[in-house]
């Protein structure tokens, strides 16, 4: 093979030198069984301790890859042993491409040829592949696309929209906090409806989006001014963060670009490296966002514990995606959105679907791992879950890489308790209140009033339970805000 | 949410902050800045105008505040139901009565009596869900009192506003009687699906034949449904048809998963 890429080329690869030490361990002829390679990739089986061996591809021209271990890292420590035995000529050139390899890359292929036709709507800087390559640019790099003078003008104006946007904002909320909160103009839900809309313009959807909720705020309950001054302060960072892009660090210049309201395209998403195992569907809720439905289905691996967000949406009189289903376990490959501590993920391939979460053994302790109390012997789910103390420390670890994260998913082991005139889960650790005011019935009813694994949404105005794990079943008790078709739960 | 970081000095801060927004940076100043974590977020070499002054603090203010957030104190809990030892009920009976009260609410009496002759226990959502939908409909709320049993007054003097309110039920409970699966009827199934093709039976007789099929001896069930799905060439009683065609199935369904 004459286009080879020098052996430091594939090392700069590496996320750190652990990962690199990590990749040639495992860069050794006798873990790989059916290597290969041509001029557009290498594949090979890795035979680890794992019963099953992993798939591995790697394509050169864009430099992704594929493989099926559960890692996280990208490029997974097979996929760049993989690279350092092809660039130390150990990867045979000539054998047929093993079929994982051929249909992922027919399925990029595809991808990418299908491309072009997308291109017009999206926003070339959120292509995640491009800004994924390593600063040291294989030799194998295709010719560079065409200047396409006119994208790229369209794209010049929409940041030049934005930062005007943007510039305007700060401005707006400096005006907000010199007159006073009190002052006349943010009582009526106008003004904000009008801010939101130059936002819309502007092409900051997200962002327009979360000044209407701070505007329905406005005089609503004791300490409202605080609950004002707190979003409005964190949409100020938002905002200048989004005027310092190209200064952030690539990770969280995807956060900023996601919550202004920038879109990623679904299929630059599914070309990232997925998350492969198991996932189960632990809760949603659906709420009433800007006439549309959003379905927020919250999914957790039951191999590192990693959560996934996937949102679907339903205008009037469409019916909002049931699947997959609560308390469902699937084996797929769920693909993250880019952005620090992103959540927000696709559902891949589907392996299989196991059908239902795990019950728990018997006799059951292993460390971590709480079980349903039940009053009987029954069998319990069995889910991963930790103190109140343990979910402050999650969700404060998520807040301080993204101080504008709205909602984070948490699993805790806490029981149901009326406090002041709401209501609050508490447990040895101690207690966090419940959003809203409204009667918690279904959770109360669930738990019966007893600590029970409970699925719940942090948000700055407090918890949002999601599910309880009673018994045999996971319980939905997610919000159903919206105009979907009444289910039996709801009240008539 | 509650607790804001320990020493209250961030909440109290906060407090003060808050307030200066409230009436507006150009009247209010603000207040001088405690020494800690909070200060190093804020520490500006130019000092910006009274109104960024005021949003950089509150920004770090907020950042510290949510992700530093820590439980409040640890709270009573409530008092618990007396255990019921009945085994629960299957989820799949859970499942079955979903799909009756969305679609075939006609058929929920014999769920309950279904239920109650296995011995099962009521699960609490189902039993406030049932509360809730049924607090209109003494006769139905007196049922799933007396099936859910102590838990069913524990939940409604917890919420009396939502669940209705629960009067002991004097003497035995007034709900429906276990209905017999097979109580005879006077109409031959085998007509039914004749008479509807024939147009002799029409919208009109829709409750009673509900009825019918819902008393039903449930080995006349199966042959039934499978009739009327197949009458579907009479235009005006090909809709009603195939519904009572899934009336009969869905209570069939529910007779199987119940008694299996």
């Amino acid at each position: 093979m004459s286009n080879r890429w020098p052996l430091p080329e594939v090392e700069a690869l590496a996320a750190d030198a652990a990962a690199l030490a990590a990749a040639r361990l495992a860069a050794l002829p006798a873990k790989w069984s059916a290597a290969g390679c041509d001029h557009e990739a290498a594949w090979g089986l890795f035979i680890g301790a794992a019963g099953e061996p992993y798939q591995t591809v790697v394509e050169f021209t864009t430099v992704a890859a594929r493989c099926s271990c559960p890692s996280r890292k990208y490029p997974c420590k097979h996929a760049l042993a993989l690279l350092l035995l092809w660039a130390a000529g150990h990867v045979p050139a000539g054998p047929a491409r093993l079929p994982f390899a051929g249909e992922w890359l027919a399925r990029r292929a595809a991808r990418s040829a299908a491309a072009p036709a997308r291109e017009a709507d999206a926003e070339p800087e959120a292509a995640p592949q491009v800004r994924a390559r390593p600063a040291g640019r294989p030799p194998v790099d295709p010719a560079p696309p065409p200047p396409d003078s006119a994208r790229d003008q369209r794209a010049a104006e929409r940041m030049a929209r934005m930062a005007g946007g943007l510039i305007e904002f700060d401005r707006w909320i400096g005006d907000c906090l010199r007159t006073g909160l009190t002052t006349p103009a943010l009582a009526s839900y106008a003004a904000w409806d009008e801010v939101a809309a130059r936002l819309v313009d502007a092409q900051l959807g997200s962002l327009a989006n979360r000044v209407r909720r701070v505007g329905s705020l406005v005089g609503v309950g004791r300490s409202w001014h605080e609950r004002v001054l707190a979003e409005l302060s964190i949409l100020r960072v938002l905002a200048e963060a989004g005027r310092r892009l190209a200064t952030l660090p690539l990770d969280l210049a995807d956060s900023v670009r996601a919550a202004l309201g920038v879109t990623v395209r679904q299929a630059d998403v599914l070309d990232r490296a997925p998350e492969s195992g198991s996932w189960a569907m632990l809760g949603r809720s659906d709420v009433l966002e800007d006439r549309i439905v959003v379905r927020r289905s919250w999914l957790r691996s039951l191999d590192s514990g990693a959560w996934a967000l996937v949102l679907s949406f339903a205008a009037y009189g469409q019916a909002l995606a049931d699947d997959p289903r609560l308390g469902e376990v699937l084996v797929a490959d769920v693909h993250r959105y880019p952005g620090r501590h992103e959540v927000r993920s696709l559902i891949g391939l589907v392996e299989s679907r196991s059908g239902t979460l795990p019950l728990a053994p018997a006799a059951s302790t292993a460390a971590g791992l709480a079980r349903a109390r039940t009053p009987r012997g029954a069998p319990d789910l069995l889910l991963a879950t930790t103190s109140l103390a343990g979910a402050c420390a999650e969700v404060g670890r998520a807040l301080a890489g993204v101080p504008w994260l709205e909602r984070w998913p948490v699993c805790v082991l806490a029981a149901p308790t009326p406090v002041g005139d709401g209501w609050a889960l508490t447990d040895h650790t101690g207690s966090l209140h419940l959003a809203g005011v409204a009667a918690p019935i279904a959770l109360v009813a669930a738990t019966q009033g007893r600590a029970m694994p409970i699925v719940a949404e942090w948000t700055a105005e407090g918890l949002v339970p999601l599910a309880v794990a009673a018994a045999d079943r996971l319980v939905d008790i997610g919000p159903r805000g919206g105009f979907h078709e009444r289910r039996w739960r709801d009240a008539p | 949410m509650s607790g804001s970081g320990g020493s209250g000095t961030v909440a109290d801060h906060w407090s003060a902050v808050a307030t200066v927004a409230l009436l507006g940076a150009d009247r209010r100043r603000l207040p001088a800045l405690p020494t800690g974590p909070v200060a190093d977020l804020v520490d500006r070499r130019d000092p910006p105008d009274p109104a960024s002054a005021l949003a950089d603090r509150a920004a770090a203010l907020t950042i510290a505040r949510r992700s530093g957030v820590r439980p409040g104190p640890v709270l009573p809990t409530l008092i618990t139901p007396p255990p019921d030892p009945r085994p629960g009920c299957p989820p799949a009976a859970i499942a079955v009565l979903e799909t009756v009260l969305d679609e075939w609410p006609e058929l929920f009496e014999e769920w309950l009596a279904l239920v109650r002759a296995r011995g099962w226990r009521l699960p609490g959502d189902v039993t406030a869900v049932l509360l809730a939908r049924f607090c209109a409909v003494p006769s139905l709320r007196a049922a799933v009192v007396a099936l859910a049993g102590p838990l069913a007054d524990w939940l409604s003097e917890l919420f009396p506003a939502a669940l209705g309110s629960s009067p002991r039920p004097s003497g035995r409970p007034t709900g429906p009687e276990p209905v017999p699966a097979g109580r005879p009827v006077g109409i031959d199934p085998a007509t039914i699906a004749a008479g509807l093709e024939s147009g002799e039976f029409g919208v009109r007789h829709k409750p009673l034949l509900q009825h019918v099929l819902r008393s039903l001896a449930i080995d006349d069930l199966e042959p039934l449904a499978d009739a009327l799905g197949r009458a579907g060439t009479n235009p005006h009683t090909m809709g009603l048809a195939l519904s009572l065609a899934d009336l009969a199935r869905t209570r069939l369904t529910m007779i199987r998963e119940l008694t299996r």
